[in-house]
């Protein structure tokens, strides 16, 4: 019963169609920076949803 | 084509969702949005709105297909801006509350030590005020009246500020949890972080859940249905304060944005969880007063342990 809200929680946020990784990212920088390759590694996470322009 | 394609502009990835968008609405009406030669194909695309997909299938539930339709906006800044929250949305749409259910009993199997610590950990004022209580109510017999409703009160109080903030504290916290499963499930599952937030947001917490809790009392003082709608236009305000970082105004502001995505949802979820604790409440105090043969203990022991029970169960 502990996890339905939660459930819920990210039930709500995908019927708006946003991610969880902005969330999660922003969560991740108020611990602290980290080191360089968490950094890059949450750099490229994050650029993977974001719309890129094509030619 | 999408729209900005026929202008000859610049694509991006929201170009790519407007033609998903088309392959669904042909899949789901029979037929796409526009017909004709291409030129007057092009020119629709760029300047007339499809037909609702309601309007081909009424059956068609008005959540996807008003995702669907969203999908097909001319402006690309009005549609799902990644393949990955277009597929959220969809998957969140075609999924009940069964699923949500069974999502849930699999998390906790799959999780169940560190569900247990976390509830445990999360019960430690609930399970001290409890046993205040019976060792009140065991002694009774020895002091006096004035004594008794000295130590009651008080006690009472903490217990209803325990039980407000236990399954506050559970439903916040599992939501970082299930977040961090969500976008790295390979990534161990850890609760020191996810009370390291609750640890950074503790005054918004408080702040926010004090206000909100006054609200509930005070609508079920005025007859309980208001207290019932407020309980589910703010069920969601522990994750948005501890995953958002937002308090007060805003945080309601948001809970009460997410409920209205699916209040059927939200108001069965709400249902859910109100029953199935009160039913195992009951049905435990009635099997433990069953069996016990002295009444006097029954009101003393199990009446605070059902409620204990109804606490934890709620969440």
């Amino acid at each position: 019963m502990a996890i339905v809200p939660a459930l819920l929680y990210l039930k709500m946020r995908q019927f708006g169609g946003e991610t969880l990784n902005d969330v999660m990212a922003k969560i991740e920088a108020e611990e602290g920076a980290g080191s360089k390759w968490q950094q890059r590694m949450r750099s490229r996470l994050t650029s993977v949803n974001t719309p890129h322009s094509r030619t | 084509m999408s729209p900005e394609q026929c202008r000859g502009e610049n694509l991006d990835a929201r170009s790519d969702i407007y033609s998903l968008g088309i392959i669904a609405y042909q899949m789901l009406s029979g037929a796409p949005p526009f017909t004709g030669q291409t030129t007057t194909v092009m020119q629709a695309h760029n300047e007339s709105q499809p037909k609702p997909l309601r309007e081909h299938d009424g059956k068609l539930p008005k959540r996807v297909s008003r995702l669907i339709m969203s999908a097909l906006e001319k402006d690309p800044a009005a549609r799902p801006q990644s393949a990955v929250a277009f597929a959220n949305a969809m998957r969140a749409n075609a999924d009940g509350l069964g699923a949500l259910y069974r999502r849930a009993f699999a998390l906790y199997s799959e999780y169940f030590p560190k569900f247990f610590k976390l509830s445990l950990l999360a019960h430690i004022p609930v399970i001290a005020v409890t046993l205040m209580l019976i060792g009140v109510r065991l002694a009774e017999p020895r002091i006096s009246k004035v004594t008794k409703i000295a130590l009651l009160v008080p006690i009472t109080l903490l217990q209803m500020g325990a039980g407000f903030v236990t399954p506050s504290i559970i439903s916040g916290v599992t939501a970082i949890i299930i977040t961090q499963l969500a976008v790295a499930p390979l990534k161990p599952v850890e609760l020191r972080p996810a009370f390291a937030v609750l640890r950074r947001r503790w005054r918004p917490f408080l702040n926010t859940g004090i206000r909100i809790t006054l609200r509930i009392v005070l609508g079920f003082i005025l007859l309980v249905i208001p207290g019932f709608i407020m309980m589910v236009r703010y069920s969601l305000w522990a994750p948005v304060v501890l995953m958002e970082g937002l308090e007060k105004k805003e945080a309601r502001q948001r809970a009460r944005a997410l409920a209205s995505r699916s209040w059927r949802t939200i108001i069965l979820a709400m249902l859910f969880q109100i029953l199935v604790p009160a039913i195992v409440g009951a049905a435990l105090g009635a099997l433990l007063g069953a069996t016990s043969e002295k009444k006097a203990i029954h009101v003393s022991v199990f009446t605070p342990l059902t409620s204990l029970v109804n606490i934890s169960c709620c969440r």
